[in-house]
């Protein structure tokens, strides 16, 4: 079983075939449901980047939701770097 | 609490008071929006838009534990303001407040259960009859509220009274009672039907009431040529 992680900030980066702008909408919506402080980074049509910080739950809520969705996007890895926060 | 409109709106019959019971959920449709209708053990109503924040499945098909309801999917808890109180994945999250159900206002009223979708009307509902009026049947058109509107006042006499209201004096067990016709309009094409009578509980009016109501069903359907 993994152990929960106990970090609050997270860098992340979605990779894979999405529309920059629907999906930093996307994701500026669902840091807010999951209140969540985020940090914007490069957006390209083959990677998104950000940096969240809160409750761990929350991050790993974050990093799923974004990997599942906008419904036009494929993200196909996530790479996660968890730091304290 | 969280409300998806500020602007105050019109309150419109969502079916009788019978349609949710106490400890149960539904799924009701108002002008295209999917609503989750649901009572507390306790019988207090609720009307909440029908996606979890979660992962959007229907709270329509929740359960309700006392006084909140959960979703089905992943077990998220929701207590009467619509805001998340606990996550089973996590049970030593305190969720933050911003993990909420929308809700609308609701009301009951003359055995009828009334939602607005803005914010509450400053007005409460219109009486649906002025002698202890009683819920009798709801049915479904293949028609929009306009049409229906129009139909039921070619087919039936009704008379419109107020904004998505109708009245009309069928014989009905043998006196002329008020029906009182709430016209929910569900989207484009179809439109429910909410069927009040005037003149107190008596079973056996009651009944021919539901008849009627079946007939003018069959009669619109004839007419259309669409089953409702």
């Amino acid at each position: 079983m993994t152990p929960r992680p106990t970090l609050r900030r997270a860098r992340l980066r979605f990779r894979g075939a999405l529309d920059p702008v629907v999906f930093a909408d996307f994701a500026a919506r669902r840091a807010a449901l999951l209140l969540l402080e985020a940090t914007w980074g490069s957006a390209t049509t083959e990677a998104f980047e950000c940096e969240v910080v809160g409750a761990p739950e929350l991050v790993d809520a974050f990093q799923m939701a974004c990997w599942l969705g906008p419904p036009h996007a494929m993200i196909d890895a996530v790479d996660i770097e968890r730091t304290a926060g | 609490m969280t409300t998806t409109d500020s602007e105050p709106s019109a309150w419109y019959v969502v079916g009788g008071w019978t349609h949710v019971r106490p400890g149960a959920a539904c799924r009701v449709v108002l002008q295209g929006v999917e609503i989750a209708l649901w009572r507390t053990q306790a019988g207090a109503l609720h009307a909440w838009g029908n996606r979890c924040p979660h992962r959007g499945v229907r709270l329509s098909l929740g359960i309700v534990k006392g006084d909140r309801l959960a979703c089905r999917y992943h077990g998220w808890h929701y207590d009467e303001g619509g805001r998340c109180r606990f996550m089973p994945a996590h049970p030593n999250l305190d969720p933050p407040a911003t993990l909420a159900v929308a809700h609308y206002a609701t009301q009951e009223q003359d055995e009828a259960i009334w939602v607005a979708l803005g914010g509450a009307p400053a007005a409460p509902p219109l009486r649906l009859g002025t002698d202890r009026p009683a819920f009798c049947r709801s049915i479904h058109l293949s028609l929009g509220a306009e049409a229906a509107a129009d139909m039921l006042a070619r087919l039936t006499g009704a008379a419109p009274v107020a904004p998505g209201l109708m009245q009309v004096w069928p014989e009905i067990a043998g006196s002329d009672r008020a029906v009182t016709l709430a016209v929910q309009p569900i989207d484009e094409t179809t439109t429910a039907l909410h069927v009040f009578l005037d003149g107190g509980p008596d079973a056996a009016a009651r009944l021919a009431a539901v008849r009627w109501t079946v007939d003018v069903r069959w009669r619109i359907g004839s007419e259309t040529g669409v089953e409702a």
